[in-house]
């Protein structure tokens, strides 16, 4: 598989939802904690952009988010030998990874948590390339951002990675060290924050 | 999106279905967001040999030989220090206080009085060597510590790979190691489970790392966990060592 190819899409493409491909993918996590580099490079591909969104919603800023980003997946090759002797999944493990790649962060650079009024979601795809689907993006960029303001951060958190990174509960409490009915309640208020918040604007 | 399991909640998730629209406007508003095309080439870029930086392509199959070699030169470093100085000399040289300032001025959290507890070594096998390890900060002996390190020992000498055994009493078994150098530059971080038969009990680990060139003769290996509260670092123990060169 080509690892500069299209961000990750030839692979996402070839490891979809179904039980088939999800046994490949376990497959591919096996074969890279026996060391096979090619595998590694296939799941830094699968997880790259899921990771980036995590940590760019966490973090409020790209230049940041690229650098943890980075940290977050040399941290992980560093650990794959260690990972190799556990029972954890990898997913939660390389979020765990992340998690605290950004905790570590916001610790060391405190004023990370006074957000500046710049875009910071904004990240044109390389195939917008006319300026109606520039603007859109931008559009959707603050209309993202309007969401996550209204939000605490734990529920910003919660929120990322049940609907954007699509993990479940179970995942989430693995991640957080939340109980899942605290991530359940954390969701719901969320969610009803965002419909109130939603129901006064034209973003549905 | 999660790659491998897409769009497997909103529709599935009966409790959720009053909320459909607040989470497709998430997950519409989100869907721009991709890291630079590049970013994923550097990623491996550093991970392999950065001689190989520019080729993304072909640097794949350099990441294993870069990482082989290093690990290859490792052990028969091990193997002839071993050879011509058997453990017992290892262990009986002291090591000048001089040795370590500028880890322990890097590193003050992990050298605060009281928060750091060094290997916590077992009965049947004493050392002298501690004691020529003469940081302030480092206490001497924690008992009720949850993580003990019996390798390597403070001061010890090492080199690629570096091997990390001990045991640890954690939530979740999950604990994490760092290594820093004189700098208090990070030359490798990471996360593993200790394989305790059950909760709240002791499991042994042994974890084997590469690290980056130091860029000084001494450096400290932090093992921890993390707060299930907080993330804060807890339970770490310090252990200064010494980088052959």
């Amino acid at each position: 598989m080509s690892l500069s190819s299209h961000n990750g899409a030839s692979f996402r493409s070839t490891i979809g939802g179904g039980q088939e491909d999800q046994s490949r993918f376990e497959a591919l996590i096996r074969r890279a904690q026996k060391g096979d580099s090619s595998a590694f490079g296939d799941l830094y591909e699968a997880y790259l952009t899921p990771i980036f969104r995590f940590i760019l919603l966490r973090v409020k800023n790209k230049a940041d988010a690229e650098e943890l980003t980075q940290i977050t997946f040399l941290k992980a090759w560093n650990g794959m030998r260690g990972y190799t002797h556990q029972g954890r999944p990898f997913t939660s493990w390389l979020y765990t990874i992340a998690r605290n790649t950004v905790i570590d962060h916001w610790k060391k650079k405190k004023e990370a948590h006074i957000e500046s009024n710049e875009e910071y979601f904004y990240e044109l795809r390389d195939h917008v390339a006319t300026p109606h689907e520039a603007s859109e993006t931008r559009e959707r960029d603050a209309a993202l951002r309007g969401m996550m303001d209204s939000l605490s951060p734990d529920q910003q958190e919660i929120i990322t990675l049940k609907f954007i990174n699509d993990l479940s509960n179970k995942e989430i409490a693995e991640i957080t060290g939340k109980t899942e009915d605290a991530i359940r309640q954390l969701q719901f208020r969320a969610l009803k924050i965002l419909r109130e918040k939603l129901k006064h604007t034209d973003a549905l | 999106m999660n790659p491998h399991r897409p769009n497997r909640i909103a529709p599935h998730d009966p409790e959720l279905e009053e909320f459909t629209g607040v989470i497709d406007a998430l997950k519409k508003n989100a869907a721009h967001i991709e890291p630079r095309k590049e970013l994923l080439s550097e990623i491996l870029s550093k991970i392999g040999d950065t001689a190989t930086a520019a080729q993304s392509k072909t640097s794949l199959p350099w990441i294993r030989v870069a990482m082989a070699l290093p690990l290859g030169v490792g052990a028969v470093v091990v193997i002839l220090a071993f050879l011509l100085f058997p453990p017992k000399s290892n262990v009986g040289s002291p090591l000048a206080p001089t040795s370590f300032p500028a880890a322990t001025q890097e590193s003050p959290a992990a050298l605060e009085p009281g928060t750091v507890a060094t290997t916590k070594l077992e009965p049947t096998t004493p050392r002298s060597d501690t004691s020529s390890f003469s940081a302030p900060a480092l206490a001497p002996q924690v008992p009720e510590a949850n993580i003990r390190v019996t390798a390597p020992q403070p001061n010890e000498e090492v080199s690629l790979p570096l091997v990390i055994r001990g045991e640890a009493r954690v939530f979740e078994s999950v604990f994490a190691y760092r290594l820093r150098d004189a700098d208090g530059s990070i030359l490798f971080e990471g996360h593993a489970m200790a394989n305790a038969p059950d909760t709240g009990q002791f499991g042994p680990f042994e974890i084997s790392v590469t690290y980056l060139e130091p860029s000084g003769t001494s450096g400290i290996l932090e093992v921890f966990s993390r707060s299930a509260k907080d993330g804060s670092e807890i339970n770490r123990v310090a252990i200064p060592v010494r980088f052959k060169k």
